[in-house]
């Protein structure tokens, strides 16, 4: 038994450094991309934007799934021979997966028809090692909590949308019909279930909630939150065919009730231990992300104007953050337990800057987009000035952007820098 | 809540189940009401040129029907909005065009690329989901809204006779919203965007219709632009000016563009 915990223990350390180191790589091309928003003349010359974009979007995606399947290990109470075996090569693949695409991103390699896939081999692996890792979860947690069957689902739709992110017709409509689907039901569904089972395994093992009121959680959050995800993720194919009302007004209705849900009952239960606040963060980084954002963009009076704004993209990138955010929380847990109590202490006095410096930082960046989004569509959609005019008059609200990314970056490093 | 019952937490999980499956069945309900018929197949022009957008990373920058890069232009009506020549021009040389802004980088595109380009952008143009979205037209540049000039020009024909004055806010309309000529007019003389150049329109316009004044050739030329569609060009001009513009904004163009002489 002390060896299968040793065993998986290690895998879910190992993958949660990886995340780390991800994050802060993303951190430093999220902010060349955002600095070429500001002044593409000096830096174009490094990387176009294309480039930049698509691999700061990958590492983003990678390193969200890299703290979700930490966060899956973790959870692993007991392993036969054939998965400590197993578990290794799956580990050693994934951060090969992982070096692979840093490479194909830093070459412009990166393709598919969202600019945001990975060399289709790479797809392929990806989906390959999910499926394993699903399998030795599957195999370690055998007693079917709440925790381990929801992140199993997640991680399965994760796998499922990579699947259909492969699916390339060589018809635009339908390859961006597909790509839609594929990246909304990796993010807004799977990735969002299995953080809502780590998020609240968090709370359990943290002593914030008792394991029933913990599983009750899961389940009810994790269902209000993948229909939301479900409805928000064919919101912009919605407004932008001028579709369904009924559509239009569940998302609303879902989307704001699921994301509030899931923030009150974690704000409630999180009790400032560091851990927690973490996932705090998360609550609140959801509730913009796929809550607010979700609810307003999907209905048409209000999409029709915000589609393909700073504000679609923040979207995205709210809810990725929220999963970051648990995947972070996981690994601060899993650093705890592996310290001994009197390091504990020492730690204890530094330890709350990388938080505070990711949190500020996720939150600029946040406000910084939104103003931006704002001030696009009433400049460019509204008042009918033209786009790159509109540009020179958000470069403020970029400034901002790219103080935000420099703090998170930071507080990333820091956090990986204390392990 | 230790004393939940057994009967509860699977009410619960049942709960959850259907969520779930209800989420991914409206995804996929929803989207696959989207997937285009056969009608909607692209020619093989088109589909030559979606594979040069792919492979020249496009969607990284650009967005079309507001899904994609948000680096760059929307350019689901940039077909229509600037026309083949202009377009032509453009990837030839990207850097050469809005030296003041954001520029986009040379692909070096072959001739046979470029047209496969240009015909997969028209053909996005003219699917149905481009007749919904966007609720109004995306500028690249040129509308100039809210430009220190524009502003200037405001204040400063308080100041000038009212001939003058209705020039000077006709010039401002002229690149502004709700007119916007500018998208697809030049001022130039030879170059053309989407629409002709307008260098001259006020000698041309003389003789351009036999009957019909210059004034009232520009004035059923913003209202009814299919009436008389210059040769050499398609009727793709807007039709709703009638609506967008009132009658002294109309005037207000038509002492503009009459003020543009040859030489």
């Amino acid at each position: 038994m002390e060896a299968t915990r040793e065993s998986t223990d290690s895998g879910a350390h190992t993958l949660f450094k990886a995340m780390i180191a991800l994050l802060v790589v993303y951190a430093l091309v999220a902010l060349l991309g955002a600095a070429q928003f500001v002044d593409d003349r000096t830096l174009a010359g490094v990387m176009p934007y294309h480039q930049v974009g698509a691999w700061a979007a990958v590492l983003l995606r990678l390193a969200l799934l890299t703290g979700l399947l930490g966060g899956g290990l973790a959870m692993i109470e007991t392993a036969n021979e054939r998965t400590r075996a197993l578990l290794p090569w799956l580990v050693r693949g994934w951060l090969a997966l992982l070096v692979l695409a840093f490479f194909a991103g830093l070459l412009g390699l990166l393709e598919g028809r969202a600019g945001l896939e990975l060399p289709p081999l790479l797809d392929v692996a990806q989906v390959v090692l999910l499926l394993g890792f699903i399998g030795v979860v599957a195999d370690g947690t055998k007693a079917r909590d709440a925790f381990s069957l929801v992140w199993l689902l997640g991680m399965g739709i994760v796998a499922a949308g990579g699947l259909l992110g492969l699916l390339l017709t060589g018809d635009a409509l339908r390859d961006q019909l597909y790509g839609t689907l594929a990246a909304g039901l990796l993010l807004n569904v799977g990735a969002v279930l299995a953080m809502v089972a780590l998020a609240f395994g968090l709370l359990h093992r943290t002593g914030a909630l008792y394991k029933d009121g913990a599983e009750s959680s899961t389940y009810f959050c994790g269902g209000l939150l993948a229909l939301a995800g479900g409805v928000v993720t064919v919101a912009p194919l919605n407004v932008a065919n001028g579709g369904s009302v009924l559509l239009q007004g569940l998302t609303v209705i879902v989307a704001l009730f699921a994301a509030v849900i899931f923030a009150l009952r974690i704000l409630r239960a999180a009790n400032g231990a560091r851990v927690l606040r973490w996932l705090a963060l998360a609550a609140v980084l959801l509730f913009g992300g796929l809550g607010l954002l979700g609810a307003l963009t999907a209905v048409e009076a209000v999409g029709r104007w915000t589609l393909g704004t700073r504000l679609s993209d923040l979207q995205t990138l709210l809810t990725s953050l929220a999963v970051v955010a648990v995947g972070l929380g996981a690994a601060e847990a899993a650093r705890e337990n592996a310290l001994r109590e009197e390091h504990r202490v020492l730690r204890r006095g530094l330890a709350g800057a990388p938080f505070w410096l990711v949190a500020v930082g996720v939150i600029v960046v946040g406000v910084a987009l939104a103003g931006a989004g704002l001030v696009q569509v009433y400049l460019e959609r509204v008042v009918g000035v033209g786009y790159l005019e509109t540009q020179e008059y958000l470069a403020p609200l970029y400034a901002a952007w790219i103080a935000g990314l420099t703090a998170a970056g930071l507080g990333l490093l820091a956090f990986g820098l204390a392990d | 809540m230790p004393g939940l019952t057994m009967a509860s937490m699977t009410g619960a999980r049942a709960f959850f189940l259907a969520c779930v499956v209800v989420g991914i069945l409206v995804a996929g309900a929803g989207g696959l009401a989207y997937i285009p018929g056969d009608a909607g197949a692209m020619p093989e022009a088109a589909a030559d040129g979606y594979q040069v957008w792919r492979a020249n990373g496009c969607v990284g920058c650009h967005s079309l029907y507001g899904q994609g890069g948000t680096f760059a232009p929307d350019l689901t009506h940039i077909h229509s909005q600037r026309g083949d020549d202009y377009l032509r021009e453009f990837l030839a040389n990207p850097t050469a065009f809005h030296p003041d802004a954001r520029r986009m980088p040379r692909f070096a595109l072959t001739r046979a690329e470029t047209d496969q380009l240009l015909a997969f952008l028209d053909w996005v143009d003219e699917q149905p989901t481009a007749e919904n979205w966007p609720p109004r037209m995306i500028a690249v540049n040129g509308m100039g809204g809210l430009t220190a000039s524009n502003a200037a020009t405001t204040t400063t024909t308080v100041a000038l006779s009212e001939e003058d004055a209705a020039i000077e806010r006709g010039r401002a309309l002229f690149s502004a919203a709700p007119a916007a000529c500018s998208t697809c007019h030049s001022l130039e003389p030879n170059v053309t965007l989407a629409g002709p150049s307008l260098h001259g329109i006020a000698d041309r316009a003389w003789y351009r219709i036999p009957g019909v004044g210059p004034e009232d050739y520009i004035r059923a030329s913003i209202l009814a632009p299919s009436d008389y569609v210059v040769e050499g060009f398609t009727d793709v001009m807007q039709k709703n000016f009638g609506e967008a513009l009132n009658s002294q904004q109309i005037s207000d163009l038509i002492a503009f563009l009459m003020t543009q002489e040859e030489g």
